[in-house]
């Protein structure tokens, strides 16, 4: 171990990965003359690393997280409120919250979708990105209907992400994604992933999933993995010897991702071979587990990529990423130099008034034309949100003219238009209304939501003969 | 574990609020972040104090909600636990909901798919704790009920027979039994 000052001499010399020294100097402590020696916890979570990983990572992520909420989350929307039951995943929150409604959920998760796709386009800062994680996190908390443990995880990252430094497209493009920052979100998060690897391996302690019993309880698993499993047996290991060893093989693997995870939070600073060797490891690891999850096609949303988005930013080398966040930074540049051109051009306070309210119209339009409950409302605040603080900007100069923003909302807002008309988000939440109406003895709620639905029923898709057997019920014929 | 999650939400908001001045301070490169203030201040070590209160909130809840899973008898709430690929998950169960009416001597079944959506019955089925009591008092209020019982039977993966858990509710006192049936 060596002594403080030994450590301090050692961070000069690094190029002082905590991230102690601005503009040449070392930070001091009050008394003059004593260096401040960074403790292992600061450089630990208060050092550098590569801007462009958590560059690349807020903008997969935030995109993806759009995308997740309109296109697949609000398919069950319609659970929600059936029967005037509810239980949230807090009790507190049962206290202070109406029954959710269809037309609740779907506004939060709108709301999620237009704002982590404008964080996405505007760029995250540390108010609207825990604006988000509150909005997200309403959207599963309000229900054990939704219990999908990726969902809590997803809340924790953007917690995490907000605390992200931030980095411009031109600023990495110009450093060759050398540019490095700190920010404590990072770190975080590679501890957070840590943890849910490591505790993930702790749950698959157990004899049933070590004698392989669970694996070959999930049939998609059972059919996913039969080549391999008769490859196997070709081997001489067969049957529920292959589970068996296929099911404890996911034990050390998932304890070394998480630790892989721990050790490339340093990566960029600390390029030690043992540390380079856990990452490439790491980020093997992380494919094999995660595309085979896809591939035994379980139900757990984007997960999967999510995760790979995330072992691709936090695991691989430095340069690699950067080379991956020209597919970003490239168009980011391109629409940058627009907005910089338009911003550049005088406009007063009525024009971007008029332009905001336009906006405003615009989504207010979307929200209509999505026709699911509570879009309209959900729009029209997202809308009220943009005039005001375009009116706010007007009285304040430390805000950013409010173009650029009018521009990302309205950009947001077609994208989630095209975004769920392309899916089968629609056609999903009312026909999952009609069969629990009529489950529940309401053939009348049912045929309603039937109809709805066949306006939006994907091709080869229909519920008309359950429409026609329903209408029969109520003597519509 | 509400309470527990609430506190820790407030730490977050604390270390939001303080925003620039949570953040490590020098860059190497000359652009101003909001996260990173151009000059660095005279000592670094207290302004670090709010973001590290954060992160130790952060990891300490972290840890604790899935060990408290972990280290405790309800091992059918997995919701905090990181419990992928569940055992628990893969147990195959029935729930059967009775409930006896005021001035009446005998039971008579709930049918479940017109008193809930088929997602609460799943719910009800993997035995979480909070939707069958919630479930029970909802039975109370809404209906003329003495009594109202759930019992839940489940098969593991394995095949074994996993003992009946049976809950009870007294809809005039409120009280909730619980009690476990040998499946032998």
């Amino acid at each position: 171990m060596k002594g403080p000052e030994e450590r301090s001499d050692d961070l000069a010399g690094r190029g002082d990965p905590a991230g102690f020294a601005g503009r040449g100097e070392r930070s001091r402590d009050p008394s003059p003359g004593r260096v401040a020696v960074p403790t292992m916890w600061d450089l630990y979570f208060h050092g550098e690393h590569g801007a462009v990983r958590v560059y690349l990572l807020s903008k997969l992520f935030l995109g993806m997280l759009a995308l997740d909420a309109w296109m697949l989350m609000i398919g069950h929307a319609g659970r929600y409120g059936a029967g005037e039951f509810n239980v949230a995943h807090f009790r507190w929150l049962d206290q202070l919250q109406p029954i959710p409604t269809p037309g609740l959920y779907l506004g939060v998760l709108l709301l999620t979708g237009l704002v982590s796709l404008w964080l996405m386009l505007a760029g995250a800062r540390t108010l609207p990105m825990l604006v988000l994680f509150g909005l997200y996190t309403f959207s599963w908390a309000m229900s054990m209907l939704d219990s999908y443990q990726h969902h809590y995880f997803v809340s924790l990252v953007l917690l995490c992400m907000a605390f992200f430094p931030q980095a411009s497209a031109q600023e990495v493009e110009d450093s060759g994604g050398r540019l490095m920052r700190s920010g404590f979100g990072f770190a975080l998060l590679g501890v957070l992933t840590a943890i849910v690897y490591i505790y993930t391996a702790v749950a698959k302690m157990d004899p049933t999933w070590i004698d392989g019993h669970t694996i070959q309880s999930i049939p998609s698993a059972r059919a996913g993995f039969a080549d391999m499993a008769a490859y196997a047996a070709r081997w001489g290991i067969e049957g529920a010897d292959f589970w068996s060893l296929f099911a404890t093989f996911v034990i050390p693997q998932e304890i070394l991702m998480g630790v892989a995870y721990l050790a490339a939070v340093k990566r960029d600073t600390a390029p030690h071979w043992a540390i380079r060797l856990l990452c490439v490891l790491g980020i093997l690891l992380v494919i094999m587990l995660h595309v085979g999850a896809e591939h035994m096609g379980l139900e757990i949303g984007w997960f999967s990529y999510y995760m790979l988005a995330m072992g691709t930013c936090f695991l691989l080398p430095l340069g690699f990423v950067a080379l991956l966040a020209k597919l970003v930074t490239l168009p980011a540049l391109g629409c940058q130099k627009l907005v910089g051109m338009w911003e550049a051009e005088p406009a007063g306070p009525g024009l971007k008034l008029a332009l905001s309210v336009a906006g405003a119209g615009m989504l207010a339009g979307v929200g209509h034309m999505l026709d699911l409950p509570g879009a309209l409302p959900a729009t029209v605040i997202a809308g009220a949100i943009l005039v005001g603080y375009t009116l706010l900007s007007g009285t304040r100069a430390d805000l950013a003219d409010p173009r650029r923003h009018i521009l990302a909302s309205t950009i947001a807002a077609m994208v989630m238009w095209a975004a769920i008309a392309a899916s089968p988000a629609r056609w999903d939440f009312y026909r999952y209304v009609g069969g629990d109406a009529y489950r529940r003895g309401m053939p009348e709620a049912a045929l309603s939501a039937y109809l709805k639905g066949e306006r939006y029923a994907p091709e080869g898709e229909t519920r008309i003969e359950k429409i026609e057997k329903i209408k029969r019920e109520l003597g519509r014929n | 574990m509400a309470k527990k999650r609430k506190k820790k939400r407030k730490g977050g908001s604390a270390a939001a609020r303080s925003g620039a001045a949570d953040t490590p301070a020098p860059e190497v490169t000359p652009q101003a972040s909001p996260h990173t203030p151009e000059a660095p201040a005279p000592s670094e070590a207290p302004r670090r104090g709010p973001a590290n209160l954060f992160i130790g909130l952060f990891l300490l809840y972290s840890l604790a909600m899935p060990a408290h899973y972990y280290l405790s008898d309800r091992t059918m709430d997995e919701r905090f636990a990181w419990r992928m690929f569940s055992t628990v998950r893969q147990h195959r169960c029935t729930v059967d909901v009775t409930e006896t009416r005021r001035g009446r001597n005998f039971a008579v079944p709930v049918h479940m798919q017109r008193a809930l959506h088929v997602a609460w019955i799943k719910l009800l089925k993997r035995g979480r704790p909070a939707v069958s009591e919630k479930f029970l008092r909802t039975r109370c209020e809404a209906e003329d009920n003495r009594d109202v019982t759930l019992e839940r039977s489940c098969v593991a993966p394995d095949g074994t027979k996993i003992p009946t858990t049976r809950y009870e509710i007294d809809c005039d006192s409120g009280t909730i039994t619980e009690t476990r049936e040998d499946a032998s």
